[in-house]
């Protein structure tokens, strides 16, 4: 069966976690490294990553394990709205169906490698994201904060 | 800094060999694991130290041993009926039984020719360790071959055993070369094997026993495993009638009744993860120096692109200069060839008439040439062959008007006679000529240029452009063997894990 995921892409992202260390496992049908219990150093404790390699990009995701409660998804999109307003890279997204919140960082490899800076910045860029915000998710998520409050204090710090 | 192309071209090939010969071991060796297959114990060790002696204890064979006879040749054991010795010939897979004398004279030589290399001598003797299905290997000792060929048979015998006796003398053992050996053999078979320290019979008392013991637990207390036990050794005395094994007959029935599937399977997982990950190891250096090759490429293909565009616009690029001369040449000489073209085709042409066929004939003429031009420019330059399909029949149209306006006075025959003019029209076609060079020419001049300046861009952009998909190429062809590459790392991790599994099931077994 022919991969609908460049080895190339995969193998950097095996490469790169070998780098830095981190226990990952690999999904060989449809492309997609995991990586879990990263910590997140905020109240969010543990979030996992998700790499979905494809022909020539690849998408880095965080994704927070605790999942929002129907009553409380339209709070949770306000909060994001604002949050991706001000964001340069990457992106925070629900998942209406559960209310599950990631934090997305598309990386664009075509005609080019993905070299392990690239790896790295997509790393940083998703764990920093997480660790930004986290609070803010889960505030908004067990309802203690109103979005807009939630993204005051995670802006401030 | 340069980058030697073809070199790096053969050590890609070789290392994707490498993978790929890597991956289909690894897949051959996990079919091993499910398949039954003999247990072999290989004896090895340094040179002289009685690891055939220590064979003919355990087993009760004959194997060639003395003072000074050193093997030269594997020799494997078998369980048989009966005793003999065989002679196998594993190129023409044949066998012949054979006599002590003769296996002796075989063993103890070295045979430098090569057509002995596939011979083998197999020892066949009704022993109960070796109905159990037990194979024992006897190896040429380390260290005792200049050029280090028997030392290749052995480890490739090694390489293929399940469990590994290793021979030291008694009275010297543990020097540098000795534990290097052993710390390689603990990679190999994941601590697979048992340390022998022969010729007890050479230690002149207790006190040299003891003092041996102590060595031996302080060297080889780190090499083993939890199943065999961590710093296993025997001291033994394998020569002679009164030979004592210190119990390792007994001990070795004991592991291999016990644990020799569980050895066996553990042993071939090690070699092949050792081997699996030597090569992954090999294969992400390659991984990572090709992605440094294409940054080098695209690095040098901006600098070697921007100073040869430079080179080109101060035309000193080899070609475009070439061209500029024929350039110069063209237009030094073009006004003269263009004239006596002209000139042949008026000088047939009648008084009737004159002035239309006339303008047919300067356009053909000037098109003849222009057609002419461009095939020799477009052959010696084959980048600008798509400038411009025709010079002459352009400028025509151009200069048509200019004509146009002028022929009544000065090519009309009808006017001829009229006299006013007589003087000015005597020679028409001397007139014609005058107007040609004053005005054709250097219109057709102008158009020339023109059509250089054109060619000259389009063969400067045609050079930029080949440099770019060379270089393009190259990265290409860097991206190829990298998705190759990866393709087959992958693969081998996969088989790495299937491996690491097979292992933990054991482990948990």
């Amino acid at each position: 069966m022919d991969m609908e995921y460049s080895a190339m892409i995969v193998y950097a992202w095996m490469a790169g976690f070998e780098e830095l260390n981190w226990d990952y496992s690999f999904q060989e049908e449809n492309g997609s490294i995991i990586v879990t219990d990263v910590m997140a150093n905020n109240r969010l404790n543990k979030f996992n990553i998700f790499v979905k390699c494809r022909e020539s990009d690849c998408i880095v995701t965080g994704v927070i394990e605790q999942e929002t409660p129907e009553h409380r998804r339209d709070s949770m999109a306000e909060l994001i709205c604002r949050i991706n307003y001000g964001l340069i890279f990457g992106s925070f997204q629900i998942d209406y169906s559960d209310g599950q919140v990631v934090f997305s960082y598309p990386i664009d490899v075509e005609d080019g490698i993905l070299s392990g800076k690239m790896i790295t910045n997509a790393l940083v860029i998703v764990c920093g994201g997480m660790r930004r915000f986290g609070d803010a998710v889960l505030d908004v998520m067990e309802g203690k904060k109103h979005p807009a409050d939630a993204y005051k204090t995670a802006v401030k710090m | 800094m340069p980058v030697d192309k073809r070199a790096l071209e053969t050590e890609r090939i070789q290392i994707l060999e490498k993978v790929r010969e890597t991956v289909n071991y690894s897949r051959e060796q996990f079919k091993l694991l499910r398949r039954k297959r003999p247990f072999v114990i290989v004896v090895c060790g340094a040179f002289s130290t009685g690891k055939s002696s220590l064979l003919n204890a355990l087993l009760g064979c004959h194997l060639p041993t003395g003072h000074n006879p050193i093997t030269k040749r594997i020799t494997r054991i078998e369980y048989g009926a009966f005793e003999r010795i065989v002679l196998e010939d594993r190129e023409k897979n044949r066998e012949y039984e054979i006599s002590w004398e003769v296996a002796k004279y075989i063993i103890l030589n070295e045979w430098r020719d090569d057509c002995m290399e596939s011979l083998q001598i197999r020892f066949e003797i009704p022993s109960v360790l070796l109905k159990m299905g037990v194979v024992f290997v006897d190896t040429p000792g380390f260290e005792d071959d200049a050029e280090e060929k028997l030392d290749q048979m052995t480890r490739e015998e090694i390489a293929r055993a399940d469990f590994c006796i290793v021979n030291f003398a008694c009275n010297h053992f543990g020097d540098k070369y000795e534990r290097a050996f052993l710390e390689e053999l603990q990679k190999l078979t994941n601590g697979n094997f048992v340390m022998v320290l022969n010729c007890s019979n050479y230690l002149s008392g207790l006190r040299d026993l003891k003092d041996v013991e102590k060595r031996a637990d302080m060297i080889l207390r780190y090499f083993g495993n939890p199943r065999i036990g961590y710093g296993k050794y025997f001291i033994v005395n394998s020569e002679g009638e009164h030979s004592d094994l210190d119990g390792l007959d007994g001990w070795l029935e004991g592991i291999i009744r016990r644990h020799a599937k569980a050895i066996q399977s553990d042993v071939l997982c090690a070699r092949t993860m050792a081997a699996i990950d030597s090569m992954l190891e090999e294969g992400k250096e390659s991984f990572y120096g090709s992605m440094n090759l294409i940054y080098t490429i695209r690095e040098a293909d901006l600098k070697i692109c921007g100073m040869e565009i430079r080179e080109i616009e101060r035309g000193n690029h080899e070609k475009v200069r070439e061209f500029h001369n024929r350039q110069k040449q063209v237009l030094n000489e073009f006004e003269a060839e263009l004239l006596r073209e002209i000139r042949g085709g008026l000088s047939n042409i009648e008084a009737k008439n004159f002035n239309d066929k006339a303008f047919d004939a300067i356009g053909k003429a000037m098109d003849a040439y222009a057609k002419n031009l461009h095939k020799k420019i477009s052959s010696l330059f084959p980048e600008t062959a798509s400038v411009f399909p025709s010079i002459g029949g352009v400028h025509m149209q151009m200069t048509k008007a200019a004509h146009l306006s002028r022929k009544r006075s000065f090519f009309d025959i009808d006017r001829y006679t009229l006299g006013a003019h007589e003087y000015y029209y005597n020679d028409y076609l001397a007139a014609t000529m005058k107007d040609i060079r004053e005005v054709t020419v250097p219109g057709f001049r102008i158009r020339l240029n023109q059509y250089f300046e054109a060619a000259e861009e389009k063969l400067i952009k045609n050079l930029c452009i080949q440099r770019i998909r060379g270089q393009n190429q190259r990265i290409g062809d860097c991206h190829q063997y990298l998705q190759n590459l990866c393709r087959e790392l992958l693969e081998l991790k996969k088989n790495k894990l299937a491996f690491l599994s097979f292992q933990n099931e054991l482990a948990e077994n």
